[in-house]
């Protein structure tokens, strides 16, 4: 498997537990639970990051066109 | 032996950053924004500290119980107080790290004492805040960190006692001390942003912001760390007037110190502390010449050729020290492509460290070490080739 397909999955099931954890934030508003709440933005937020990551290695994101070799 | 060690630590530092950089793409290398992280969590503790802030009163009475009914009964407060301290946990490592990573690669010579420092106050002040932080809460560990505090500083000679005084309002601990200790946490910490720009003044492009990516992840790691059950802070137990506190839970990063006085004296971590400090402040004028084969010593400041100049600005721009400004051009230069330039450059010699690096980036010799002239240098490259490894070439 080729390292853009790699890139590309991750991607892909990062957005989908994304999607969990946001899911996950609302349920503890609903509840009341603020670890619950807290603890899944923290996790969307690190997800996030590493979707960054592998849209990088993609090359979807940065750097700007000048500075690409 | 220290520049023995120093050049082995700088091997590897090296070789961290190079498997960094196989994950990473290298503009991302984390270990390349130690500063912007550190900055970057400064900002966290700002933002966090502002919100604390609106809920805790600053009496002896009335502080454990404002600090325990965020905690618990304001939405997310618990969360908030969580992300304030684990992100100053994380604005010490970074700042440790910034400070051996520039230590271990010479980032502090020359002109760059200043930053050096500047960031020795900045992690000094970073570190006392911390202390502050913990004493805010006045709980059990607030008191016996305090009641350590004051015996370090009367152990200061002849300032000690009065600035001791001066730190609790009177010759004990009354309701005068947590509005102190608060103006101490807040106001130093505004403090800091003036040392910040001390820090950045002589750079030309410090890297003050991490990329987007790791803004996201260390606050993400810092939220979820918040959000644990178990690694929450607590509040502990309201600190009890008169009555001596044995132990209490430790922070590695702030409060060790602390905890040496279980077996030194106070006024023997005091010392310890202060000459830790000063050993680093002289780091930057330690002895460590680079080789004389490898040195540009002394080569004067460079100086630009007016004839040659194009008011390109590159070296505007590579100028490492903002030692270059442009200026509107007087007169036309001299040759061909200098004919209708619009800027000149010039060299402003308290800056400049003679580093040689805008001779390196002008493209139109219109700059020079008036000691170390171009021609020399290809000279003396061209004889390090060519001569034997274990043969040194010297000017
Ligand atoms: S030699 Fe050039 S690059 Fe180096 S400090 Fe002086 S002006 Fe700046
Ligand atoms: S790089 Fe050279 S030509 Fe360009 S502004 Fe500087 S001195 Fe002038």
């Amino acid at each position: 498997m080729g390292s853009r397909r790699v890139s590309f999955l991750a991607v892909v099931a990062l957005a989908g537990l994304s999607l969990v954890l946001a899911a996950l934030i609302i349920l503890g508003e609903v509840l009341d639970n603020y670890a619950l709440g807290g603890g899944a933005l923290g996790a969307i937020l690190v997800a996030y990051g590493v979707i960054g990551l592998f849209l990088r290695k993609l090359g979807i994101t940065g750097p700007r066109g000048a500075e690409r070799s | 032996m220290y520049r023995r060690a120093l050049s082995w630590l700088l091997r590897q530092t090296l070789k961290l950053d190079v498997t960094i950089n196989r994950v990473y793409p290298t503009d991302w290398n984390p270990l390349y924004y130690t500063g912007g992280l550190t900055n970057f969590f400064l900002l966290v503790l700002v933002v966090s500290g502002i919100l604390l802030f609106f809920y805790y009163v600053a009496s002896l009475d009335g502080a454990y119980a404002s600090v325990a009914y965020l905690t618990d009964a304001v939405p997310y407060g618990g969360l908030l107080r969580g992300i304030h301290r684990y992100a100053a946990d994380a604005f010490i490592i970074a700042a440790l790290l910034h400070l051996f990573r520039n230590w271990f690669t010479d980032r502090y010579l020359f002109s760059r004492d200043g930053p050096w420092i500047s960031g020795m106050f900045l992690l000094i002040l970073g570190g006392f805040i911390g202390v502050n932080g913990y004493q805010l809460v006045w709980d059990t560990r607030a008191q016996a960190i305090t009641q350590i505090f004051v015996q370090m500083l009367r152990a200061i000679p002849l300032a000690g006692p009065p600035l001791a005084h001066l730190f609790l309002g009177g010759p004990g601990i009354s309701d005068a001390l947590l509005p102190r200790i608060l103006f101490l946490h807040i106001g130093t910490a505004s403090f800091l942003y003036l040392l910040l720009w001390w820090h950045y003044v002589r750079l030309r492009h410090p890297k003050i912001w991490p990329p987007a990516t790791w803004v996201l992840t260390t606050l993400g790691l810092i939220t979820l760390l918040a959000a644990l059950p178990g690694t929450a802070p607590v509040a502990g137990v309201p600190a009890q007037p008169g009555v001596g506190v044995t132990s209490y839970p430790l922070d590695v990063f702030f409060l060790l110190p602390f905890w040496l006085t279980n077996w030194l004296p106070a006024g023997v971590v005091m010392g310890g502390l202060i000459l830790l400090f000063l050993a680093g402040y002289v780091i930057p004028y330690l002895d460590r010449e680079t080789e004389p084969a490898m040195g540009v010593r002394h080569a004067g400041v460079a100086q630009v050729i007016d004839g040659n100049c194009t008011g390109c600005e590159l070296c505007y721009y590579d100028c490492p020290y903002d030692a270059i400004v442009m200026v509107p051009s007087p007169h036309p230069g001299v040759t061909k492509a200098a004919a209708n330039r619009k800027l000149l450059a010039v060299v402003m010699d308290s800056r400049c460290v003679e580093c040689g690096i805008c001779v390196g980036a002008c493209p139109f010799e219109a700059l020079e070490l008036p000691k170390f002239l171009e021609a020399d240098l290809t000279r003396r490259i061209a004889q390090a080739v060519a001569a034997p490894a274990s043969q040194t070439v010297t000017a």
